[in-house]
């Protein structure tokens, strides 16, 4: 039986070609319908996002506590094409208050966090 | 007071926060799609491996370990380790890079833990120096030596009949309350009061926790927590408890037997470890096959078990023995679980639940119970006491069953039957005293030479008794001799026939009267 991974990177290789036709997405569809997996979408988007990370495209997202000067954001993506070697990103930021301070960076296989927030909850768990 | 300094305060702070900044790193990270029965699913962490144990966070932030068992390309599927409360679906999961390790050494010898080395007996925490690895290959071909050291049960029946050596499997089997814990028991008693030097190490799987109590306590009694360490877990456990149990003993057992030493480890009981798995194997979805158990429950037992041996002169000559207990139904040995460990074991002592209530105890099946490596490990002294004991018993049974049907019977097949009756009463032994080697060898020399012939069943026990008091206090280097295991030499066994005689006259018996 086919996998989701499977599908996944059947459809990132043709995303990355250049076929993204309606053809290949309807393909999909029965797929996911057939197999009674139709709730598993975003599922399958992240691992399609999994998949091109090995064509050197990774889906990233950013998190801060405050919005990053234009500046900033480009030293974090510099930053994270030298930690991953992407060679493109597309890149989503967004701002959570809850982080107090740092950045949290989500690839579609790892994370990083580098927040205030979260060193505080070490130190806590650390005294406890 | 004086040992405050706040400048090396300060100092020891900022390097904390130095170190903090240090700490953020890319780590892979999942989600928890499904948790249900202490099994969850996560999707994500690819690099996951075989029984690599997961962090999940739990809603007020704690996190709580699961160990991976299914690795499919799509989800991963764990095995809490412990209670499930707190996690639910979207938690985020990550990888710890570790596989599952539990605290291993002396230290914990004389404690009571669970099956993840934590403290269960309120004494304190157990700081140990090493950790080991849950599961762990067992040692190979040129690794291991033949077993050639006996491990002495203390148990006449068992000693002589089917002896035990270090580095064996001799599985115990039987129906429940048929004395299965109390053989073990007896055992672990023995090294202490042999002081043979051997760690016990108990494994209670999914036993009553009362049971536990009372099975501590009486080995604190006789002095054997000293040199034992009790793995337990009760049946409100998770099951992923009971299924690691059994392999967390073997870990700390194997650091003694590693480290030149000699463990014996008892597993109580695989039946219950099976039925763990086989809900853990059920809820992961896996295939189920004979008796709803899945497709790997032999391999289950198989690599716990092999893990057991007697290791090399090279290697330290160290040995794991294990004595692991099934549980019958209806005496039904031919059962799946019952058969795989049969086949994988050394041998097995078949408890009958019939001479249990015969009063025939420990209740030893001799057709059914077999040592199949023991023997080379038995000392001269016993092996020329328990040559022909085997056969003669179970001519007894088969002709006392015969003679149920028929009352005229020749002299020969009388005496058959008189003798087996004879060897059937001092077999018989109470719980908690185990003999050593002279005394069993003395027992058994006034038995099957014809001393205690004219004796009644009632009177064997005392006469017996009275037989070993006798030669240990008037024939001390006999007694010596037998202990260290020496074959007895013919004008010594006739000594001791002689005292047996003097003996079973005293009760007054001019002939054969038997109950």
């Amino acid at each position: 039986m086919t996998s989701r991974t499977q599908v996944a990177d059947y459809l990132a290789d043709k995303i990355f070609a250049g076929t993204n036709s309606k053809k290949v997405m309807a393909e999909v569809a029965s797929w996911l319908q057939a197999h009674n997996k139709t709730r598993q979408v975003n599922y399958l988007v992240n691992d399609v996002a999994r998949a091109l990370t090995k064509h050197g495209y990774y889906c990233v997202s950013i998190t801060s506590a405050r919005e990053l000067s234009q500046v900033t954001k480009k030293q974090v993506e510099t930053s994270i094409k030298d930690m991953t070697g992407a060679t493109t990103l597309e890149c989503t930021y967004r701002v959570d208050r809850k982080l107090i301070g740092g950045i949290i960076i989500k690839t579609p296989e790892a994370a990083l966090d580098a927040s205030i927030q979260s060193r505080l909850a070490k130190i806590i768990e650390g005294v406890k | 007071m004086s040992d405050l300094n706040v400048k090396a305060l300060s100092r020891e702070i900022d390097d904390a926060i130095n170190g903090l900044k240090d700490g953020a790193k890319m780590e892979q990270s999942g989600v928890v799609t499904k948790v249900s029965d202490g099994i969850v699913w996560i999707y994500g962490l690819r690099d996951c491996g075989f029984s690599d144990v997961i962090a999940i966070e739990t809603k007020d932030g704690a996190k709580v370990e699961a160990f991976a068992l299914n690795l499919y390309e799509d989800e991963i599927g764990a095995v809490i380790l412990g209670s499930e409360v707190g996690v639910n679906a979207g938690a985020k999961a990550t990888l710890t890079g570790n596989t599952l390790e539990v605290p291993v050494g002396p230290e914990l010898v004389g404690r009571v833990v669970s099956p993840l080395g934590l403290p269960l007996d309120g004494l304190g925490p157990i700081k140990t120096k090493q950790m080991g690895l849950i599961e762990r290959p067992a040692p190979g071909v040129m690794e291991r030596k033949s077993v050639n050291e006996p491990l002495a049960t203390g148990i006449i029946a068992i000693d002589t009949m089917v002896p035990i050596g270090r580095g064996q499997r001799e599985l115990l089997i039987g129906d429940r309350q048929t004395g299965k814990t109390a053989i073990a028991v007896d055992t672990m008693i023995n090294q202490a009061r042999q002081k043979t030097g051997v760690i016990n190490v108990y494994v209670a799987i999914g036993q009553k926790s009362a049971k536990v109590a009372a099975l501590v306590e009486r080995l604190k009694t006789e002095g054997v927590m000293d040199q034992t360490i009790v793995v337990a877990t009760s049946p409100s456990d998770a099951a992923s408890m009971l299924y690691l149990a059994p392999y967390t003993g073997t870990a700390m057992a194997e650091y003694f037997r590693d480290n030149k030493q000699h463990a014996l480890i008892i597993y109580d009981d695989l039946s219950k470890h099976a039925v763990a798995y086989r809900q853990m194997s059920l809820l992961l979805r896996r295939p189920p096959g004979r008796e709803a158990y899945p497709g790997d429950v032999f391999y289950l037992h198989s690599r716990l078990l092999e893990r057991s041996a007697k290791l090399s002169d090279d290697l330290g000559g160290g040995s794991l023995t294990a004595l692991p207990i099934i549980e019958t139904q209806a005496g039904d040995i031919s059962a799946y679980i019952p058969t795989n460990v049969i086949s994988i074991t050394d041998g097995q002592i078949f408890l009958e639940t019939n001479l249990f209530y015969q009063g025939i105890r420990p209740a030893i099946s001799v057709g059914l119970s077999v040592s199949r490596v023991g023997g080379a490990a038995q000392t001269k002294a016993t092996k020329s006491v328990a040559g022909t004991l085997r056969l003669e018993l179970a001519q007894f049974r088969e002709l006392a069953s015969f003679a149920q049907f028929s009352s005229d019977l020749d002299e020969d097949t009388k005496n058959r039957i008189d003798r087996g009756r004879l060897l059937t009463e001092v077999l018989k032994q109470k719980q908690f005293q185990p003999l050593s080697v002279a005394e069993q060898v003395i027992a058994m020399i006034a038995a099957t030479k014809g001393a205690l012939d004219r004796l009644t069943n009632k009177d064997v026990e005392s006469a017996v008794t009275r037989v070993i008091a006798e030669v240990k206090k008037s024939e001390k280097t006999i007694y010596a001799s037998l202990d260290k295991g020496t074959k007895p030499e013919d004008a010594d066994v006739e000594k001791v026939v002689k005292i047996a005689e003097k003996i079973a006259k005293s009760f007054g018996h001019d002939k054969a009267k038997k109950n």
